[in-house]
């Protein structure tokens, strides 16, 4: 029963635990019970069927609670999905946006998206990288510039850590993956993909 | 007088009872982690699922006090409780049982009270997982607002021969707003407001907590959430929750 809780150690795979350990009491109730002398254990088969029902109980308990905790995480990792998938969306089309109206609304003949889109975000733009988080510390989703040129101007954004629909995607930074979105400003509108 | 022995019998388990509540309820008060097996296992699934929310893995972290304390709980009830009930031998008036009995029994009736306690938990709690759905679809009709808001701008800015309106409000249709994109949930366009703003409502499929809640296409107590849009400025404005949510 100790190997139980202390063999899977690392990753607290304390579910495993659980189970295991279970097992090895429905095995020690079984042995007491059935090969435990009656004169040195008068109560034993009361106290072993007790037993057994408060296994059964702490089995429900504990399926109840891994399931519990399976939906748990499941609706975090969801949560998160959706906070990254919004946040990526929602920043590139507001710089798309910005830039489709100043498009539209410039007087001059010869105006340039991509110049445009890099007067409006100078101010944010490290190299490639958009930095719109209001400090330096590292987050997700990361915004890049693609592309910028005078028809079209092309955004990623791309998650750290949250998984996209397949492990074999390759992300713009090299990771494999993860969640990606492409923002593709020409002078037809935008368009917004979901790459993985 | 063979009455009075039959209820003389019982005060022994009323007595362990006894101290089982009040050993249970001082486990509880003094927070101490004792057979609480799974009440631990739930809390670390959820510390290690809040890693993987904020940082993408579980961690590292083995939790080796917490195991230490549940392997504990377990042997002290699921072994030295049976086997101290079982060789607890009664006395021969039937009234005052042995330690070993006591300890045996006081030991299994914790870890009845204990499971009782997390199974009636857990029955209540199930109905926190319909406010989690609710909460699921309003995410997700903040999502597809937020998509249809986008594109209402485009449009908006977007000549006639590009497929837009040239800035006129007037000029945009659900259908245009909906084009290419499939929706989980129900939508309606408002541009009576006035010429320069359209609102855009988004009724949900799950119930909210108001039933009576009129939705503005004419169904009942269905979530319902809204965007007001100024394209002119590129201006969004999420109404407030309590007006117009349910």
């Amino acid at each position: 029963m100790s190997a139980a809780f202390f063999i899977p150690e690392g990753a607290g795979q304390v579910w495993q635990s659980l189970l295991l350990s279970g097992i090895a009491v429905l095995f020690f109730l079984i042995t007491y019970v059935f090969f435990q002398p009656k004169n040195s254990a008068p109560n034993k088969n009361i106290a072993g069927v007790a037993t057994g029902i408060l296994l059964v109980l702490v089995g429900i308990h504990g399926w109840l609670g891994y399931q519990e905790s399976i939906k748990q995480s499941e609706n975090l990792v969801e949560i998160r999905k959706v906070i990254e998938s919004g946040i990526a969306k929602n920043h590139i089309n507001e710089m798309l946006l910005t830039t489709l109206r100043s498009y539209y609304s410039s007087e001059k003949d010869d105006a340039n998206l991509g110049a445009l889109f890099k007067f409006h975000h100078d101010s944010l733009m490290n190299d490639t990288e958009i930095k719109f988080y209001p400090s330096d510390e590292e987050r997700s989703p990361k915004i890049e510039l693609v592309k910028a040129t005078a028809d079209s101007v092309v955004i990623v954004a791309y998650s750290s850590f949250v998984s996209g629909r397949s492990t074999a995607f390759k992300n713009y930074d090299g990771q494999n993956g993860y969640l990606q979105t492409k923002g593709i400003l020409t002078t037809e509108g935008i368009e917004y993909e979901r790459e993985n | 007088m063979s009455e009075k022995t039959n209820y003389s019998s019982y005060i022994p388990w009323l007595n362990a009872l006894f101290i089982a509540i009040i050993a249970a309820l001082a486990l509880a008060y003094f927070n101490i982690a004792f057979t609480i097996t799974v009440t631990q296992a739930i809390g670390i699934s959820a510390v290690q699922s809040i890693n993987v929310f904020s940082d993408g893995v579980a961690g590292t972290d083995p939790f080796w006090y917490a195991r230490l304390t549940m392997l504990g709980s377990i042997i002290l009830i699921f072994v030295a409780g049976p086997v101290l009930w079982g060789m607890g031998s009664k006395s021969s008036d039937n009234v005052s049982q042995n330690i070993m009995w006591y300890a045996g029994v006081v030991l299994l009736l914790i870890g009845f009270i204990h499971v009782s306690m997390g199974l009636t938990y857990q029955a209540i709690k199930a109905d926190q997982w319909e406010t989690a759905e609710q909460s699921r679809n309003k995410d997700q009709l903040r999502a597809e607002l937020s998509t249809l808001n986008n594109r209402a701008m485009e449009l908006y800015w977007l000549p006639i021969e590009q497929n837009g309106t040239s800035r006129d409000l007037s000029k945009i249709s659900l259908q245009d707003l909906k084009q290419g994109t499939s929706f989980q949930n129900t939508y309606a366009i408002d541009k009576t407001a006035s010429d320069s703003i359209l609102t855009i409502y988004g009724i949900g499929t799950k119930e909210g907590t108001n039933s009576a809640f009129k939705n503005v296409d004419g169904q009942r107590g269905k979530i319902q959430l809204a965007v007001r849009i100024k394209p002119q400025n590129l201006d969004t404005e999420w109404l407030r929750a309590d007006s117009l949510s349910n």
